[in-house]
C-alpha cells in the first residue's frame, strides 16, 4: 500500500476515533497530557499495521493499542512516585472525577445520578459500561480489548447495570420516579 | 475517593466473584439479549423466555432503558483533544525524524535542560499549554465558521459523538452491534496477537527515536520537522508556535496541506469538512480574520445569533467558533467587532500577553486583561474540557501577583503535574550546592532500590537485535543488576550493611568525579539462615497457562525448595475460581511430597485472590517460626484480582499482615502486564522483594544464588542521603534513581518508606560531581532574591537586616548568589580571612563571607579544645555583627563548656543540640555549624531493623584521594561501565565522551572474578548493542 492511501486511511481515523480515544485514554491514565501521547501513539502505531488486517475491525484494534499504551505509560508514570503513590492516586481520582463533575454540570440531573452510580463501580466495570455504551463495542470486542473472555464481559457488564439501578432507586424519591417510570 | 465509597465499591465488586470463564447465567443472558449481544441457541433460549414470563420482558425493557441513558448521557462527556503538534506527527508517521513522541526524549528538556530558569520553564510551559488550547482555537474559528455556514444541512448531526445526538449514537451502536458476527472473533484474537504487544510500539518509539538522535548529531543542526522550520523537539520553538507563530502562521505561511494541518487545532469540524476547508479565504485573509473576544460570550448567541450560526447555533456554545462573530463575512460582525473590542483584548492582543505573561512581564492590568479574557473563553466553549482546566491554571497564574517561586504554589497541582509528567523519565540534572546557611540544595536524598527488572527488560530488546527505548533503560537497576565484593559486615558491627564509597574519575568525564557508594547487607549463608516457613501464593488462572508462566513458577519453586533446608517449612495456597490449598504445610525433608504437589497444579479459571491472599497468611500465621522467616511469596503474572477491590485498600491489608512478622514477596512471570504496578506495591507495603523472572537463569538466580537475600530481610526503609560539601563540589548529579527521589526532610521522616536490603544484597549508586574549579555545564541560575532575604533575616537575630531592604542591597547578593559555586570557595577558605578583616568590609556579602569563613575557626578550635581562642574569633565575629545568631549560640555553648569543664553543671538552655538530630536553631540547621574540611562528602544512611519502627542513622564522611578511573578497582571500573552503557542506551545528555569502546573496555578491566558469568553476559550485551547501533548508522547514512 502507498503512502498517500496509508496516510489518508490513518487521516479517517484520527477523524473519526480521536475523541473516543482521548477519553478512553484520560479514564485510563487520569491526565490529559498523558492521554493525548497515548493517543498520539496509537495512531502512529496504524503506520506499522497492515491496513488489510485491521480493516472491519479498526475500532477494537485502536482500543487495545490504546490500552496497552495506557498501561504502559502509567506503569512508567508510576515509577516516578513509588513513593508517594497513594497522594498522588488520590489527586489523579480528584482530577479525574472533576473532568467528569464538569461534565455533569452540563446536563440533567438523571444524568449526573447515573455519572454519580457510574463512579461507584470498580474501574473495570466502568470500562466495559464505556467501552460498550460510549464506544459502541460488542461484548466480542470489549473482551479483545480488555483480554478478558466474553462471558467475563457479560457478567462484568450485567452486574455494572444491575449495581447502577440499585443506586439510582437507592437515590432521592425525585429520581425514583424517574426511573420508575424508564424501567416501568 | 471517600472511605464510603471504598465499600460501595466493594459491595458491587463481590457479586462478580462468580464471574469469569464460566458461562453466564440466565440473569447475565437477559442483559446480554437485551443489548443484542446474544445468538444461537443462547438468543432463542431467552426469546422463548421473554414470551412466556413477564419479568423477564421487563428486564430487558429496563436493561434497553438504561442502555439508551446510559448512551446518551456518555456521549455528552466531553473529550480532550490532540494537539496540533501530535496531530501533525501523526500524519507524518514515524518516518520523518519527527516520531520522537516519547515525553523521555522531547518533553523533559522543558524542564530540565534548563534547570536554570525551572520556574519560568513550567510558567513557559503553562503558557504553551494555553497557547496550544487557546491560540489554535482561535485562528481556526474561521474554519468552524465556513463549516456551519456552508455545510449542507445536518451538519450537526454528521458532528455525530461531539454533539450527543441520540439518534447517530443509537445509530453507531447498533450497526457496531451487526458488525459483531461470530466468525470475527477469530479475526479479533489475530488483531489482539498483533497488537497486544506494547513493546512493538516502545521498539518503533527506540528507533524513530535513535533515527532522530543519529539524524542530529551528524548534521548538527535541528532536524526540520514537516514544517521545514519548526523542530518540535525544541522546547523553545515549540513554545513559539503557541505563543508567537501560532498568530502568525495563518498569516505568512502558505496555505498548503500540512501548514493548514500545523496552524489548526484539527477541531472536528475542520477535519470533518475537507471540502469546506478548501472554500477557506486565502491566507492574508484568513490572518485578518482574527476575531474579538467577547466579554458575556454565553449571552451572545441569543443576541447575536442569527449573524453568525448556521447550523452551529443549536449547539449553544458546543462549537465554541459559532460564537466568534466574523468581520469578514459582513458589516453585522465588523459592528459586533467594534462592540466589544474595546472591552477585552482582540486575539492578537492576547497572544502577546500571553506570551508576555510567560516571561513574567505582564502589568497588574493586563493580567487583569488577559485574565477576564480567558475566563471568557471558558465560558464560551464548554465542550472545550482541556481549555478549561488550563483556564483554571492561568486564573490562579495570572491573579497570582508574586514572583516565580510562589507561582509554582498558585499552581498547585498542575504545576506538579507537569514536573512529574515530562521528569519522569529523565536523567537527574546537576544540581549545584550553595553556600548558603541552609545549604538544602548540597543534599541529595534517595531510597535505596534493588529492582533490576530493566536489566531482564534491556537484555530481551538486545538478543532481539533492537535497542532498548530510552524509558525502559533505568540505569541504577543496570548497575544492581550485579553483585559487587563490598567487604561484609563482620559480627559484632553495629550496622547490618556495610558502606563502601569510593571516588575515582568518571570515564566519560575525566575532569569530573565518580563516587560510587556501595551497601552490602551482611550475609547469611542458607545453612545459618533462619528457619524459614514460605507459604507460596500461586496464581494458576488461565492467563497463566503459558510456558514463561505456571511452567517456569514450578521450577522457580523446585529450585527454591532444593536450596532449603529439611526443617523449613512450605506450603502451596492457590488462587483460581477456587482458592485451596494444595498443599499444606509440609517440612521439606519431605521432598517428595511437596515437589509432587507441584507438578501436580494446573492452570484454569479465573483469578480470584482474596481468599487466597487471606488463606495464605492464615496458613502462614499458623506455622509461625519466632525469630525465623515467615513469608508469604506471591507468583503472578500480575491480574490479581483480589477482591478486595482497589489497590489501596490491599495495600492497607498487606501492611496490616505485615506487623504480624509476615512480609511478603511477589515473583512476576510473564511480561507486558500493567499489573506489575500493582505487584511491587504490594512487595514494597509487605516489606519484601518483587522480582521478575523471565527465564530458567533468572529464576536460578532469585531462587538459588539470592536466595537468602530474597527471602530475609535484614534492613528496611534504607534512605541514603549524601550531603556535599560546597566547598569542594561545585555541582552534583545522582546517575539513576530518578524515581526514587526524596525530599531532603523525608530522610528523617520515619512514616516515609523506602527500599528494603535482602541479607547479602548489594545496593549501589553512582554520583556524578563536578568538583570546583571545573566548568559547571548548565546555565547559571538566576536565583531568587527572596532566599537570600530570608536567610539573611535568619542569621540575625533581631529578624531583621535593614542594609537588605535597599535595593541595591538585594540585588548585589543576588548576583553573589549566583555565582556562589566557585566563589565561595575562595571565601569559605580560612586563610584569606585575615586578610579580609584587615580590610574595611563594606558589603554585606563581604561581611557574610568573613563571618562564614570565622565559623570555620571556631569550630576547628573548637574541637581542639582551644576554647579560648574560639571565643576571640566569636568576639571579631560579633563586632562585624553583633546579632549573628550563630556567633552568639556558639559563644554561649563554649562558654557553658569552659563551666562545665571548671566543675559546673550544663544547664539544659544551653546544651548544644544533638547533632544526629534536624533540630532547627534560629531556621537554620545544626549541620551548618558543622563545617568539614577535606571532606568530599559525607554519605547519610537512615535504615530500621526489620522489625523496628524507628530509624538509625549513620554517616560516613568520604574524602577523594585523587584516584582514577584507571587505578579504581575492579567493581568501580565495571559500575561506571554500566552507568555508561546504560547513558548511552538512553542517549542521556550526560554521556560525554562515552562510547562503546570504552565501555568494552572498562567492563573487561572490571570483570573480576565473575562467578556467575553475569558480567561476561554484559560484555556479550554490549557487543550486541553496539552492532546494532552501528548497523543503524551505517542504514542512516546510505539514506
Amino acid at each position: 500500500m502507498d503512502e498517500s492511501s496509508k496516510a489518508a486511511w490513518i487521516k479517517s481515523a484520527v477523524q473519526e476515533y480521536e475523541q473516543p480515544l482521548m477519553r478512553y485514554a484520560v479514564r485510563h491514565t487520569g491526565c490529559v497530557e498523558l492521554a493525548r501521547e497515548v493517543v498520539q501513539d496509537t495512531f502512529l502505531k496504524m503506520w506499522s499495521a497492515e491496513q488489510a488486517s485491521v480493516d472491519g475491525h479498526l475500532a477494537p484494534w485502536l482500543y487495545t493499542v490504546c490500552r496497552n499504551r495506557a498501561v504502559d505509560v502509567r506503569r512508567k508514570e508510576r515509577r516516578m512516585r513509588t513513593l508517594e503513590h497513594e497522594p498522588e492516586t488520590d489527586r489523579r481520582e480528584a482530577r479525574a472525577d472533576k473532568l467528569e463533575r464538569d461534565s455533569e454540570t452540563d446536563t440533567s440531573e438523571s444524568n449526573a445520578a447515573l455519572f454519580g452510580a457510574l463512579h461507584k463501580l470498580s474501574d473495570k466495570q466502568q470500562e466495559v459500561v464505556r467501552l460498550k455504551f460510549q464506544s459502541g463495542l460488542s461484548y466480542k470486542e470489549i473482551a479483545a480489548v480488555m483480554d478478558i473472555t466474553v462471558n467475563h464481559v457479560g457478567v462484568l457488564l450485567h452486574n455494572a447495570l444491575k449495581a447502577i439501578r440499585q443506586t439510582i432507586l437507592a437515590s432521592d424519591d425525585g429520581e425514583h420516579t424517574l426511573i420508575q417510570e424508564q424501567t416501568r | 475517593m471517600t472511605h464510603n465509597e471504598h465499600n460501595q465499591h466493594d459491595a458491587f465488586d463481590r457479586t462478580e466473584i462468580s464471574d469469569g470463564e464460566t458461562t453466564m447465567n440466565e440473569q447475565e443472558k437477559l442483559t446480554a439479549y437485551a443489548l443484542g449481544e446474544l445468538d444461537g441457541d443462547d438468543a432463542q433460549q431467552i426469546a422463548q423466555l421473554i414470551e412466556r414470563d413477564s419479568s423477564a420482558r421487563a428486564e430487558v425493557e429496563a436493561v434497553q432503558a438504561m442502555a439508551g441513558d446510559l448512551t446518551t448521557a456518555l456521549a455528552g462527556e466531553p473529550a480532550a483533544e490532540l494537539t496540533e503538534e501530535q496531530r501533525t506527527r501523526i500524519e507524518a508517521g514515524p518516518k520523518n525524524g519527527s516520531g520522537v513522541f516519547s515525553a523521555d526524549d522531547a518533553a523533559p528538556a522543558v524542564v530540565y535542560t534548563f534547570p536554570a530558569a525551572r520556574w519560568a520553564g513550567i510558567g513557559l510551559l503553562a503558557a504553551a499549554a494555553l497557547g496550544l488550547a487557546f491560540v489554535w482555537p482561535m485562528m481556526t474559528h474561521s474554519g468552524d465558521n465556513t463549516v456551519a455556514i456552508e455545510a449542507p444541512a445536518g451538519t450537526e448531526t454528521t458532528l455525530g459523538l461531539a454533539s450527543a445526538d441520540d439518534a447517530v449514537l443509537g445509530e453507531r451502536f447498533k450497526a457496531t452491534d451487526r458488525r459483531a458476527g461470530a466468525e470475527r472473533l477469530n479475526e479479533l484474537e489475530g488483531v489482539k496477537r498483533r497488537a497486544g504487544d506494547v513493546d512493538d510500539l516502545t521498539e518503533e518509539l527506540a528507533r524513530a527515536s535513535e533515527m532522530h538522535r543519529l539524524l542530529d548529531a551528524t548534521a548538527d543542526t535541528h532536524v526540520l520537522s514537516n514544517n521545514g522550520n519548526t523542530d518540535v523537539n525544541d522546547p523553545f520553538v515549540g513554545l513559539n508556535m503557541a505563543g508567537q507563530s501560532a498568530a502568525e502562521t495563518s498569516t505568512t505561511a502558505p496555505l498548503n496541506e500540512p501548514q493548514v494541518l500545523a496552524s489548526s487545532p484539527g477541531n472536528t469540524n475542520e477535519i470533518r469538512w475537507p471540502a469546506a476547508r478548501q472554500a477557506q479565504p486565502a491566507p492574508l485573509e484568513a490572518g485578518k480574520r482574527r476575531r474579538p473576544i467577547p466579554k458575556t460570550p454565553r449571552a451572545m448567541p441569543g443576541t447575536e445569533g442569527g449573524d453568525f450560526s448556521g447550523g452551529g447555533q443549536s449547539a449553544g456554545g458546543g462549537s465554541g467558533g459559532s460564537l466568534f462573530a466574523d468581520p469578514a463575512d459582513g458589516p453585522q460582525r465588523g459592528h459586533l467587532e467594534q462592540q466589544t473590542r474595546g472591552q477585552t483584548p482582540a486575539d492578537s492582543e492576547l497572544v502577546e500577553l500571553m506570551r508576555r505573561a510567560s516571561q513574567h512581564d505582564l502589568s497588574e492590568d493586563e493580567r487583569q486583561r488577559l485574565n477576564d479574557a480567558l475566563k471568557a473563553y471558558s465560558v464560551a466553549d464548554p465542550k472545550a474540557e482541556e481549555a478549561r482546566n488550563n483556564i483554571e491554571a492561568a486564573e490562579q497564574l495570572f491573579s497570582f501577583r508574586g514572583e516565580a517561586p510562589d507561582f509554582g504554589k498558585a499552581l498547585g497541582s498542575d504545576a506538579r503535574h507537569f514536573r512529574e509528567a515530562y521528569a519522569r523519565l529523565t536523567d537527574n540534572p546537576f544540581e549545584r550546592t550553595v553556600s548558603n546557611p541552609a545549604g538544602e540544595n548540597n543534599l541529595s536524598t534517595f531510597s535505596i532500590d534493588v529492582d533490576t527488572a530493566s536489566y531482564a527488560n534491556v537484555r530481551r530488546y538486545l538478543n532481539s537485535g533492537q535497542l532498548p527505548p530510552a524509558g525502559a533503560v533505568r540505569i541504577e537497576e543496570l548497575i544492581n543488576y550485579f553483585d559487587y565484593g563490598y567487604e561484609t559486615p563482620g559480627d559484632g558491627v553495629a550496622h547490618p550493611f556495610n558502606v563502601d564509597v569510593q571516588v575515582t574519575s568518571a570515564p566519560w568525564q575525566p575532569e569530573h568525579r565518580l563516587v560510587r557508594i556501595g551497601l552490602k547487607g551482611y550475609e547469611v549463608p542458607m545453612e545459618q539462615r533462619p528457619a524459614t516457613n514460605l507459604v507460596f501464593l500461586l496464581d494458576t488462572s488461565g492467563s497463566m497457562n503459558q510456558p514463561n508462566k505456571l511452567p517456569l513458577v514450578k521450577q522457580s519453586i523446585n529450585m527454591l525448595v532444593d536450596a532449603l533446608h529439611g526443617d523449613d517449612r512450605v506450603a502451596i495456597v492457590t488462587y483460581a475460581g477456587s482458592s485451596g490449598l494444595a498443599l499444606d504445610s509440609t517440612y521439606v525433608d519431605d521432598k517428595a511430597q511437596i515437589k509432587s504437589a507441584v507438578n501436580a497444579l494446573s492452570p484454569g479459571g479465573s483469578t480470584h485472590g482474596s481468599a487466597g491472599i487471606e488463606l495464605a497468611y492464615d496458613v502462614a500465621q499458623e506455622y509461625f517460626i519466632d525469630g525465623g522467616i515467615n513469608r508469604v511469596v506471591l507468583c503472578t503474572d500480575g491480574d490479581f484480582n483480589v477482591g478486595v477491590t482497589s489497590d489501596s485498600e490491599l495495600v492497607s491489608m498487606i501492611e496490616e499482615k505485615r506487623e504480624t512478622g509476615v512480609f511478603l514477596s511477589v515473583l512476576g512471570f510473564g511480561t507486558g502486564n500493567w499489573q506489575d504496578e500493582k505487584m511491587e506495591q504490594l512487595s514494597n507495603h509487605g516489606n519484601g522483594v518483587a522480582a521478575y523472572i523471565d527465564g530458567v537463569q533468572e529464576a536460578k538466580k532469585v531462587m538459588v544464588e539470592q536466595a537468602a537475600g530474597t527471602l530475609l530481610t535484614i534492613a528496611k526503609d534504607v534512605k541514603l542521603q549524601v550531603d556535599f560539601n560546597h566547598q569542594k563540589v561545585a555541582a552534583y548529579r545522582l546517575i539513576g534513581y530518578a524515581n526514587r527521589m526524596l525530599e531532603a526532610q523525608d530522610f528523617a521522616d520515619d512514616t516515609k518508606d523506602a527500599g528494603e536490603i535482602g541479607a547479602g544484597h548489594t545496593v549501589t549508586a553512582l554520583y556524578e560531581v563536578v568538583p570546583v574549579g571545573v566548568e559547571v555545564d548548565i546555565p547559571a541560575v538566576d536565583s531568587s532574591k527572596y532566599a537570600v532575604v530570608d536567610a539573611r533575616k535568619d542569621a540575625s537575630v533581631d529578624g531583621e537586616d535593614a542594609r537588605m531592604r535597599e535595593p541595591a542591597a538585594r540585588k548585589r547578593a543576588a548576583d553573589r548568589e549566583t555565582a556562589s559555586g566557585g566563589e565561595a570557595t575562595e571565601e569559605g577558605n580560612g586563610d584569606d580571612s585575615d586578610a579580609k578583616l584587615g580590610t574595611p568590609l563594606k558589603t554585606v556579602e563581604d561581611k557574610e563571607a568573613a563571618i562564614n569563613s570565622m565559623l570555620l575557626q571556631v569550630r576547628e578550635l573548637q574541637k581542639e579544645m582551644k576554647y579560648d581562642d574560639a571565643l576571640a574569633v566569636i568576639d571579631q565575629m560579633l563586632f562585624i555583627d553583633e546579632h549573628n545568631s550563630a556567633a552568639l549560640m556558639l559563644r554561649d555553648a563554649i562558654t557553658q563548656t569552659i563551666a562545665i569543664q571548671q566543675g559546673g553543671e550544663l544547664s539544659e538552655e544551653w546544651r548544644l543540640p544533638d547533632m544526629d538530630s534536624e533540630t532547627v536553631i534560629s531556621g537554620r540547621r545544626v549541620e551548618e555549624f558543622a563545617p568539614v574540611t577535606d571532606e568530599l562528602l559525607t554519605v547519610r544512611l537512615r535504615y530500621k531493623q526489620p522489625d523496628a519502627d524507628t530509624s538509625v542513622r549513620f554517616d560516613v564522611p568520604v574524602v577523594d584521594t585523587g584516584t582514577g578511573i584507571d587505578a579504581a578497582d575492579a567493581d568501580v571500573q565495571f559500575a561506571a561501565a554500566v552507568a555508561s552503557f546504560g547513558m548511552l542506551l538512553r542517549n542521556s545528555p550526560y554521556k560525554g565522551r562515552a562510547s562503546w569502546a570504552q565501555v568494552l573496555d572498562l567492563a573487561e578491566a572490571g570483570r573480576g572474578a565473575d562467578r556467575h558469568g553475569y558480567r561476561a553476559e554484559f560484555i556479550e550485551l554490549v557487543r550486541k548493542a553496539q552492532q546494532i547501533a552501528e548497523t543503524r548508522k551505517v542504514d542512516e547514512s546510505r539514506r
